[in-house]
């Protein structure tokens, strides 16, 4: 106890009891703006100067060891327009994060749908689910990789299937595979999120189903359209997040072979150079701020487009189908003009310019010739890329499609019928086997005698584990679990009521910092470490574990702010009424209705702040210097070594990561309660 | 000789009332750790270790802040980015005395010397002995290529993979790549010159016809220790782990191409200094180092830097070998641009020339 209480007070800043001060004045006033001053607070720290500094240094040139910035105008942004590798890479990128989100969004509901009656099974199965997100990547990906890889194209994999995968030579291979790996880390987070998102179908809806018989496909679609609302904004930014996929994909596949059009003279461009990928080769070789920053400014703004499409994917018909359709224009008009304009595509541009002018009388015309418009611009793309490759591909027709498609919910006749239990039982077995064999490869490494990525069966041993515990582990635990703990109270103090203040729309200061928030999370990386290290060096925030959870915090805030507000909005606007009118503050009607109605939700959210915590290993690492706060990630990569040089001690990693799973899947199998929680079904609030 | 020793030990006693920081990274945390609390229990200065993962990762932003520690442990090839920054201490050469000045060039930037010569891994071809010996193999000092046809008939049948090392890593492939390069040129990353053209295309030459095979580097150290390669190129960091487990085995230096000599990567590692007011503090934890770290060197196979005789077999190999040139960026922009040249190479989606022709634009256009 006095440990945690030492621990707590050393990550005292003075930021900490200013923060606390507005929460506790956002919760004494019976207005609701003051709620938007926490997240302020926090967003002026850790993400509006860094953000303002980065903008600033895409002007400059900045290399790491250059002592001052020196202005060089627009130069890094020219560079960035000339850089036609850059230009396929965003290709590539947009191909594959569509290809990956639908995926893994379609994947993840179908295991939601099965797994959404609280039963000790489905809960298992949930679990075992999540493991496979909780073990750190570096050690999950690498076992892929050993399996589909082995021994440079000579693995278990090709042994097992007859096939010839060598993911370092094949250009095709390393992008399937890294898809595979990539959908099969975000199934846990989907799932849970679909799962929180069908919490609020109402038992009735499901009893009225079951007695007029309806088949799997029904169901399905009518589940589909009691949360859509939901899932609709989820997909779209699943898809800008994807924009900027790192880990996994480094990780399994590093830039790829090369495309036959990727030698280019400023980035090379293998098949799994995305955008994220790009950004770090080109910091690694250039090792400039300014051009790294000038980079991100394009990235942020693509992955902008798409989180555009998230947002007014929320809206009320008839201004979601305009918006939908002039950010469709906007995205073929921006891309083609960094990428290449492909003058095909100019009937569509003009047509969703114009379009939306007739909506009101022509209803029925509208939805025909935008149909119509939809199949051409489908045509336009795949004939592209039947004649020029990779080249020929249309970014923006990868957002304008599924954007168009989802906000005109063309309906298609359902053929409806039930898949037979078994087959439902084998997707799920089979959706989870491959998370089964990471857990067991993990188990056999951590009590392997040799440090080998392939390890032995004939000789066992348990001194890993006491090995990695007398090296401190636990105390590398405890700190990251502190943080788990700053980052989770700083979701709800701050995170929630600002959800809840967005879910209503009306502030231009609330859309504003929602827009920081969103446009931060694609835009920031390590070009903005710096700037916010001096930030933080100046408010006492360095060496702290709240500093570090507030990173982590803001990290997690669009999800948060995407998920909760969409759930905020769904709730009839009377219940609110009602609440007022009973003497309720707009405070207290967030924390005694919305925060129980949402709990499936902001069930969901808590786990992924926790993994968050677990996970995080840059801002641990720049943030830190003290030895004694040192937290798990940046611990167990102690074993890895460097990570090209092969001493990785891949058994003491796989004792680590076992015990570091632990705290984990003890705090997810206690928010599943929150997650199963059955407070909406039961009070049998109608919605719609 | 009692008054400097008196103020050695004034300035001990002064020095331990605050103590010493240093990061490092690598292997060896605990070594580190032991040494650090026996050198407090000799001199009662406090050092305080942290260790790092990447800690180059750490330094970029450091470097920059200047919220650093007293000293941290740095790659050679990182040194021109640290003196770059203006935030180390420029050693005078006086304080250096007895380290040879082979290796304390390679921590020099712009004529001062940037940081104090630790230790070195360095690039070497394991000769799985047990192997040789069943073949009945005399072994030279020294391998070249013309040799190993021969070596893979007699070793075809006692082991799977008779040669085996990774032709798409830049890391195995640049001594090679450099072989025929003058000093400038390695300087000036030109890798697309008719040597170099001339050098990998032979190479190429010996996996095509099925003389050596291709491994990556992690399968390589699995089926070494299982005693199924007969030779392979690797870094000498892995000989601890082969010890501990595998064939008997010696390490020579990187095989010659068909005469052509070649020199292999030394890859080392020294402390740069960042405060004034605790340099001798920090020159005498390193020295302490130094004269403790015989079974470190040993254990990890790390040939000292500091003009010991610590390990003899190494001795040979980093006489033969040859340091990286430590300009920021050399070597990420050098690996970077070769990988997926030698990718394209080997799968045979470019030729020789296609391919060290697109490098060589990639890395003048970023230079």
């Amino acid at each position: 106890m006095r440990s945690l209480i030492l621990t707590l007070l050393d990550s005292m800043s003075v930021v900490v009891p200013i923060f606390f001060a507005l929460c506790l004045v956002s919760l004494l006033f019976r207005n609701k703006w003051p709620m938007v001053l926490p997240l302020t607070l926090l967003l002026g720290v850790a993400t509006i100067v860094p953000i303002l500094w980065a903008i600033y240094i895409s002007f400059t040139e900045y290399g790491v060891f250059q002592q001052a910035p020196v202005f060089s105008g627009l130069k890094n942004f020219e560079e960035v327009l000339g850089d036609s590798g850059f230009k396929l890479s965003l290709k590539l990128t947009a191909l594959w994060s569509t290809l990956k989100t639908s995926i893994e969004i379609l994947l993840s509901f179908l295991i939601a749908l099965r797994l959404r009656k609280a039963t000790k099974l489905s809960k298992a199965s949930l679990i075992l689910l999540g493991v496979g997100w909780f073990i750190p990547s570096f050690i999950t990906i690498s076992g892929w990789r050993a399996l589909v890889q082995g021994y440079g194209g000579y693995s278990l994999f090709n042994i097992v299937f007859g096939t010839e995968i060598d993911i370092t030579l094949s250009a095709f291979q390393a992008f399937t595979s890294s898809l595979f790996v990539s959908i099969w880390l975000s199934l846990p987070l989907s799932t849970m999120v679909i799962l929180g998102m069908l919490g609020r179908v109402s038992k009735e809806l499901d009893d009225v189903m079951k007695i007029d018989g309806t088949g799997d496909i029904y169901t399905s679609s009518v589940l589909l359209g009691e949360i859509r609302f939901l899932l609709i904004p989820y997909f779209f930014f699943q898809l800008a997040r994807s924009m900027k996929e790192f880990t996994s994909v480094f990780l399994m596949t590093g830039n790829g072979p090369l495309l036959p059009e990727g030698f280019t003279p400023n980035t090379l461009t293998g098949s799994t150079t995305f955008l994220g990928i790009a950004l770090f080769r080109k910091f690694s070789s250039v090792k400039d701020y300014g051009l790294l920053s000038a980079y991100a400014v394009f990235v942020g703004v693509f992955s902008l487009i798409w989180i555009l499409g998230a947002l007014l994917s929320r809206g009320d018909v008839p201004k979601r189908h305009r918006h939908v359709l002039f950010l469709s224009s906007a995205a073929y008009i921006l891309l083609g003009l960094f990428a290449g304009f492909n003058w095909l595509l100019l009937p569509v541009i003009f047509g969703y310019s114009f379009l939306p002018i007739i909506i009101p009388r022509f209803k029925k015309t509208f939805r025909l010739l935008v149909g119509a418009l939809l199949i051409y611009e489908v045509f336009v793309t795949i004939l592209g890329v039947v004649q020029r490759g990779l080249s020929g591909l249309v970014p923006a027709t990868l957002l304008s499609v599924p954007l168009v498609l989802f906000s005109l919910r063309y309906r298609f006749p359902i053929i409806d019928f039930t898949i037979p239990g078994w087959l439902k039982r084998t997707m799920i077995v089979l959706c989870l086997v491959p998370t089964v064999l990471v857990v067991v490869y993990i188990l056999v490494l951590s009590v392997a005698v040799d440090s080998d990525i392939m390890p032995s069966l004939s000789e066992l041993t348990l001194t890993n584990f006491r090995r990695v515990v007398s090296d401190g582990l636990m105390s590398n635990i405890f700190n990251t679990i502190i943080i788990a703990f700053w980052a989770s109270i700083i979701l709800i103090l701050a995170g929630i009521p600002f959800s809840y203040l967005f879910s209503q729309r009306k502030s231009m200061l609330v859309k504003g910092l929602a827009s920081i928030i969103l446009f931060s999370s694609l835009y920031t990386g390590m070009h903005t470490l710096l700037p916010m290290y001096f930030v933080f060096e100046k408010l006492g925030l360095t060496d702290s574990l709240f500093g570090i959870g507030i990173v982590v915090c803001i990290q997690s805030l669009p999800l948060t702010i995407i998920l909760l507000a969409g759930f905020f909005s769904s709730i009839p606007r009377e219940l609110r009424e009602v609440s007022l009118l009973e003497g309720l503050s707009e405070t207290g009607y967030l924390v005694r209705i919305l925060i129980p109605l949402s709990l499936p939700v902001i069930g969901g959210l808590l786990v992924y702040v926790m993994v968050s915590s677990f996970n995080s290993f840059s801002t641990p690492l720049i943030l830190l210097n003290d030895q004694e706060l040192m937290p798990f990630s940046l611990k167990i990569f102690s074993y890895v070594g460097e990570v090209r040089s092969y001493y990785t001690s891949w058994n003491l990693f796989g004792a680590a990561s076992v015990i570091g799973v632990v705290p984990l899947l003890l705090f997810f199998r206690s928010s599943l309660r929150l997650i199963y929680s059955s407070n909406l079904r039961d009070q049998g609030i109608e919605y719609d | 000789m009692k008054r400097f020793f008196v103020s050695v030990l004034l300035t001990l006693l002064c020095s331990a009332a605050f103590g010493i920081t240093f990061w490092v990274s690598w292997e060896g945390e605990e070594f580190y750790r032991d040494a650090a609390a026996a050198f407090k229990e000799e001199t009662g200065i406090d050092v305080e270790i942290v260790y790092f993962p990447r800690i180059e990762e750490k330094l970029n932003i450091n470097l920059k802040t200047g919220d650093l520690p007293d000293a941290a442990m740095i790659k050679d090839t990182y040194v021109g980015d640290v003196a770059s920054s203006g935030r180390n201490l420029c050693l005078a050469l006086s304080s250096l005395k007895g380290y040879p000045q082979g290796f304390l060039n390679v921590y020099k930037w712009n004529g001062e010397m940037s940081a104090v010569p630790y230790y070195a891994d360095c690039q070497v071809a394991f000769v799985n002995l047990n192997a040789f010996e069943e073949a009945g193999i005399v072994l030279g000092e020294k391998l070249d290529f013309d040799q190993l046809e021969a070596i893979k008939d007699s070793l075809t049948g006692i082991v799977d993979y008779p040669i085996a090392f990774d032709f798409t890593s830049p890391y195995v492939m640049f001594p090679y790549v450099s072989a025929l390069l003058s000093q400038e040129e390695q300087y000036t990353l030109e890798i697309d010159t008719s040597g170099s053209r001339e050098v990998v295309s032979r190479i190429k030459e010996y996996f095509d016809e099925g003389v050596i095979s291709r491994l990556e580097r992690a399968a390589m150290n699995k089926l070494f220790t299982q005693g199924k390669i007969g030779i392979m190129l690797q870094g000498s960091y892995m000989a601890s782990k082969f010890r501990e487990k595998g064939p008997d085995f010696v390490m020579l230096p990187f095989p010659n191409i068909e005469g052509i000599e070649v020199r292999g990567i030394i890859d080392s590692k020294g402390f740069a200094l960042f405060n004034g007011d605790t340099f001798e503090q920090c020159m005498s934890f390193i020295g302490f180092l130094n004269e403790h770290g015989h079974d470190f060197f040993v254990e990890y196979d790390k040939y000292p830097l500091f003009g010991t005789d610590s390990h003899q077999e190494l001795e040979s190999i980093v006489n033969q070998g040859k340091f990286m040139p430590n300009f920021p960026g050399y070597q990420s922009l050098l690996f970077e641009a070769l990988e997926p040249a030698l990718q394209a190479i080997y799968s045979g989606a470019m030729t020789v020339d296609q391919a060290l022709s697109g490098a060589q634009s990639y890395i003048d256009s970023i230079r």
